[in-house]
């Protein structure tokens, strides 16, 4: 009886100790640290944004830029643009939208993701098949051209781009979590849980799902970056953000005509564009070392 | 670059003046020496032309080949100079009830395979733009009301036109290029061979077209003017200024319209010339004057006031423009500099005149209102112009700024004719739109579409316009003319059914050792030349 009892109690404590033993990998991983802490400090700018910023973005300032971009002063800390506007400012509000954007499509992705691959892979049969197929149809769409097509009918708002972007690469997580599903389903805690008789939506909600947590968060951590750039290159086009408002991909299109004669113009939006996917894929490097059994010691 | 900017804007103020004095000296430009004899110029334009006829022409690409090419009776017509000159035809009498024109053929051309030119090429011309089955954009030309106007062979040097009513905007309306009678098999030319294989009377002919390259034209040297000075001149297919300009740089271009890109590279350049003109394009805010809040001139007014449409002219024309101070282009024959007061940019005089239109912030939010209704401002334009995309920024500060709530809607190109160009409504959702337009000539009637016709996109109905306009049709005599049209601009200034931004100013650029002085640049030829014929090479 005793032995029950100890088996019975250890889940939480197991969980408890599970969590310290990702962190402990964690830690190992120098670069996943700096980049989390990088990306901490990136949201932080993102949310105080109004805050920080010291001029209206879309200001113009004709007679100090005189038809010509601007170089960095003290005033002006990133430059300005060729219609005078403060390029620090239109950084920080471009890197809160274009956060924004990524981050709410990639939830978006996961929520989808996660109720397809779930019910694919808990039901089986012909429902997964069903579901596996529209699945591939949609990995079969080359999603960038329909992404072009798609916001240039509907126009650009940030909530059409977050929907284009999430409804269009939902399919690895559903794909990922099906496959861990599937292997979960029959490891013995299932069977067990199922023998006792508990309900298809809590052997869903409180075993299946917890155990699959770690391939849903390294996936969504380095679609992040997939989703800046997607947002970035829709930008770069012209579909992006509504003007006059900024976000890193316009800040880019903007620059195009200044690259030889104003290296700011590019380098701001750039280098953020670039930090941003790199931090996220350093911390999404890191988590899935965390998170595999196999590689801790 | 802000001096050398500011020096090359004098000199085009000086160049339109000058302009004039020249063009005085010489009416017909007959007996013209050639300093030298041969060479190929080549210059470029966007792309492959749509056709190479004259009466089909209508888009930048054909009209840039043809203008090299084509000629029509009288100089002044859409794309053909700013003044109303002798061409094909040397002078033209009109009867005293101003219903007759009767014009005076030159005798001595010949089309470029060497057939005499004569009034059945002038009769065949006209018969084949008023049949509808041909679809040529002209055909409102020749129209009055539904009727066609009447035209009649006198003999083979002599042509007569006659009007049902006064028209005094006939002459710039028959200025179309002339095709050859015996070069069609009838009047029905939609799908002829013509129009892709031309034969013309100016002073360069068709040699060939290679798809997606270039045009090939060579001087012709019966032309009436006298021979050209080049032997050839080759338009290749270079699309957008920017790198237009880079070829001239490689050497691969002699001459081009660059403005609009990077033209550091060609200023103090001893191998290039770089020259400035004004062009006959006017950018412009156009109202929805059926918009219950800005069909109220007090409110067209404050907004111009609000406007800093030199900032645009600085960063969306990098300073190549003209600040307008008419709603016509300078090109009309009564511009004037200086008539009218120029709405200067003042923020907060602008602030006030909405105040004193009834708009003021009563809920403090930041946006005006009046009734408790916010002034919303929908601005429409091309998000596929580049140049609409750099100016709507600035629309939007400088109003933002003002208070208005003004919504940035850039449309593609299907749909900006949906929302601006096709029927206007009140349905229509836009206030504003952002729009250029141009090439119009000397005369004023060509403006009655947009300011005298409630169904233009502008919507503009006022009775009193529309009835000046309709006047200035039966009005013959120039001077009376000249003052009917000063008032219709004076009045449309305070009226402003749009905002005209400013004009463009072209600039040219071509190798030093090319003449262009004789040849007169004149910014309101798509060519930028007035008398082609007469660029040579210097030895």
């Amino acid at each position: 009886m005793s032995s029950t009892a100890v088996t019975l109690s250890q889940p939480s404590q197991k969980a408890r100790s599970e969590w310290r033993l990702i962190w402990r990998q964690f830690r190992k991983h120098k670069l996943a640290v700096i980049s989390a802490v990088l990306l901490i400090v990136l949201a932080l700018v993102a949310i105080f944004a109004d805050q920080i910023i010291p001029y209206d973005p879309n200001a113009i300032d004709a007679a100090y830029a005189r038809g010509r971009p601007q170089p960095p002063t003290a005033e002006h800390l990133f430059g300005t643009d060729n219609y005078g506007r403060d390029y620090f400012s239109r950084a920080i509000i471009g890197l809160r939208v274009s956060l924004f954007v990524a981050v709410s499509a990639v939830v978006f992705q996961i929520l989808v993701g996660v109720v397809i691959g779930a019910v694919a892979g808990y039901f089986g049969g012909w429902v997964d098949n069903a579901l596996m197929r529209f699945t591939d149809i949609f990995l079969s769409i080359p999603s960038f051209f329909l992404l072009l097509i798609v916001s240039g009918i509907f126009g650009g708002t940030i909530f059409t781009l977050i929907l284009l972007i999430g409804l269009l690469s939902w399919m690895t997580v559903a794909r990922l979590l099906r496959a861990e599903i599937l292997s979960l389903k029959e490891r013995d805690f299932v069977l067990a849980a199922q023998c006792i008789g508990v309900s298809g939506r809590r052997l869903v909600m409180q075993h299946l799902l917890p155990n699959a947590l770690a391939p849903i968060i390294v996936s969504a951590t380095l679609a992040v970056p997939y989703a800046i750039l997607t947002e970035s290159s829709l930008s770069f086009l012209g579909r992006g953000v509504p003007p006059p408002h900024s976000s890193l991909g316009k800040m880019m299109e903007d620059a195009q005509q200044w690259l030889r004669t104003a290296w700011w113009m590019w380098v701001v939006p750039g280098s953020i564009i670039s930090a941003i996917v790199l931090t996220f894929n350093f911390v999404g490097d890191g988590l899935r070392d965390a998170f595999d059994p196999r590689l801790r010691r | 670059m802000r001096k050398s900017l500011a020096v090359l804007l004098v000199l085009v103020l000086l160049a339109v003046p000058m302009a004039g004095v020249m063009a005085q000296g010489d009416d017909d430009g007959a007996g013209f020496e050639c300093p030298t004899q041969g060479g190929t110029m080549i210059t470029a334009y966007g792309a492959d032309p749509r056709t190479l006829s004259g009466l089909y022409a209508n888009d930048g690409n054909s009209l840039f080949i043809v203008t090299f090419m084509a000629e029509p009776l009288i100089l002044g017509g859409e794309n053909w100079g700013d003044k109303i000159e002798p061409a094909l035809a040397e002078s033209w009498d009109i009867s005293d009830d101003g219903l007759e024109y009767t014009f005076h053929l030159r005798q001595d051309v010949t089309w470029h395979d060497g057939e005499p030119f004569t009034a059945e090429d002038v009769l065949f011309t006209y018969e084949a733009v008023l049949l509808e089955d041909n679809a040529i954009s002209w055909r409102a030309n020749l129209m009055q009301g539904d009727e066609p106007m009447q035209f009649e062979v006198v003999d083979d040097h002599t042509f007569k036109v006659i009007l049902s009513e006064p028209n005094a905007a006939v002459l710039t309306a028959l200025s179309i290029p002339i095709v050859p009678a015996h070069a069609f098999e009838s009047t029905s030319m939609l799908e002829a061979p013509y129009n892709t294989n031309p034969i013309t009377t100016g002073p360069f002919k068709f040699v060939e077209w290679n798809t997606g390259e270039s045009v090939t034209l060579e001087a012709n040297p019966d032309y009436w003017r006298g021979a050209p000075c080049l032997d050839r001149i080759v338009i290749r297919f270079i699309e957008g200024a920017a790198n237009q300009a880079n070829a001239l740089l490689a050497g691969e271009l002699d001459f081009a319209r660059v403005d609009g890109a990077d033209l550091t590279p060609f200023e103090n350049n001893p191998d290039f010339v770089l020259q400035t003109a004004p062009r006959d394009l006017m950018r412009y805010v156009g109202f929805n004057n059926l918009s219950p809040i800005y069909g109220d001139a007090a409110v067209r007014r404050a907004l111009a006031v609000g406007l800093d449409r030199q900032a645009i002219i600085d960063i969306s024309a990098s300073g190549y423009g003209l600040l307008a101070d008419s709603v016509f282009n300078q090109a009309v024959f009564m511009y004037e500099q200086g008539r009218n007061a120029q709405y200067e940019y003042d923020p907060e005089a602008a602030q006030q005149m909405l105040a004193d239109a009834g708009w003021t912030d009563t809920d403090g939010d930041g946006i005006l209102d009046k009734d408790g209704q916010p002034m919303h401002l929908r601005l429409a334009y091309s998000g596929t112009w580049s140049l609409m995309q750099s100016i709507a920024p600035i629309v939007y500060d400088n109003w933002r700024a003002l208070g208005v709530d003004v919504e940035l809607a850039p449309l593609d190109d299907a749909q900006v004719y949906e929302e601006i160009y096709d029927n206007v409504s009140t349905e229509k959702p836009y206030d504003a739109m952002l729009g250029g337009w141009g090439l119009f000539g000397p005369e004023p009637d060509h403006y009655r579409s947009f300011y005298a016709d409630a169904t233009s996109y502008l919507a503009y109905d006022n009775p009193e316009i529309t009835a000046m306009f309709a006047e200035g049709r039966t009005v013959t005599d120039e001077q009376a003319r000249y003052d009917l049209y000063a008032e219709i601009d004076s009045k449309l200034w305070e009226e402003l059914p749009m905002i005209p931004i400013y004009q463009s100013v072209g600039a040219w650029v071509y190798r030093s050792d090319l003449n262009i002085d004789a040849a007169e640049l004149n910014g309101t030829f798509l060519t930028g030349l007035k008398y082609s014929g007469r660029v040579y090479f210097e030895n």
